[in-house]
């Protein structure tokens, strides 16, 4: 689903950059606060080990759980890069792959999972010409904030009403990837580059077959991290 | 096995799978944009592994194991140093 530039005219492509700008500002200073704990820093640089800030300033600081946060972070960033290179066959001559927005959610919370992706995004887009650079707002608004961080939220609803973790999971990553694909129709139809409606119903009808294979690769790799890793799921506050 | 080799070795094993046995059907976008009939519109960028492979191993699974790789390193790398930046002067 990474759009080539090209695809949208430069108004859609500008006002999508700013939108994904947005999103990324909110969610770094969201993981930002995450990640980081106030109080008395650790030894500054030379002081020594264990001895603690010698003015006694409480201030914002990395700790332990922060680092644990962020190697989490890094694993799932390139465990879904590395998923999102296998291609699987659907009908018609077509593949899909992984998204991974729901995954990365469900383990780092929606703002670091959208950061996860994004991050994918930027590799892809930089170093594999994969997904356009002068689009790569689009991208991120589709998979990350979509994809990811509207997913999740949709996820958090769907557990309020009882149903179990594993349908509420599967009903979410299917729909993440329906989600996605409707926003990228709805820019390729506010770019002109097609009519919408036209544009909505075969993104939807191809990627309501592509979200099965979200799901199950979704399930899979979830249990894996789980079972293997010893993973916990994120805790929404 | 420590968590971190367990890892490594599951997204190696992921990247050399997909470069093997992964599909080169195009995608549903790409799908959808040659029915529609606006493929051509797609202008395609120029990048150091551009299509997932690298210019000296040429186009086969090898050259895309290894590109999916680096970029497993690559990624890993700027996590690492980002960690290490934000935790210069802290052993906690």
């Amino acid at each position: 689903m990474h759009i080539p530039d090209g695809f949208l005219d430069s108004k859609t492509a500008a006002g999508m950059g700013a939108a994904a700008a947005t999103v990324i500002g909110l969610a770094l200073s969201k993981v930002r606060a995450l990640v980081t704990e106030l109080g008395l820093a650790p030894a500054m640089a030379g002081a020594g080990n264990g001895i603690k800030s010698l003015t006694g300033k409480a201030q914002r600081f990395v700790g332990h759980a922060g680092k644990t946060y962020l190697s989490k972070m890094a694993m799932v960033t390139s465990l879904v890069f590395a998923t999102q290179m296998f291609n699987f066959p659907i009908a018609n001559g077509t593949s899909g792959h992984l998204l991974g927005g729901l995954f990365a959610a469900l383990f780092l919370g929606p703002w670091g999972g959208a950061l996860s992706i994004t991050m994918v995004l930027l590799v892809q887009a930089t170093l594999y010409a994969d997904g356009g650079l002068i689009v790569l707002g689009a991208n991120i608004m589709n998979m990350a904030f979509f994809g990811c961080i509207i997913s999740y939220f949709g996820y958090v609803l769907l557990k309020k009403t009882g149903l179990s973790d594993k349908i509420c999971l599967s009903i979410a990553a299917w729909a993440s990837v329906v989600f996605a694909s409707s926003a990228c129709a709805l820019e390729l139809g506010m770019s002109g580059t097609y009519s919408l409606v036209d544009a909505l119903s075969a993104m939807i009808s191809v990627h309501a077959v592509i979200g099965i294979g979200e799901l199950l690769i979704t399930l899979m790799l979830v249990s894996i991290m789980k079972n293997m890793l010893g993973w916990e799921e994120y805790r929404h506050e | 096995m420590n968590n971190n080799v367990k890892f490594g070795v599951l997204a190696s094993l992921i990247v050399v799978a997909a470069s093997f046995f992964a599909s080169s059907f195009p995608d549903g976008l790409e799908f959808i944009a040659e029915k529609l009939g606006f493929l051509h519109k797609g202008v395609s960028g120029s990048a150091i592994m551009k299509d997932y492979s690298i210019a000296i191993l040429g186009n086969g699974a090898i050259s895309t194991a290894v590109a999916g790789l680096i970029g497993i390193v690559v990624i890993l790398s700027v996590f690492a140093l980002f960690t290490k930046v934000t935790t210069f002067n802290n052993k906690g």
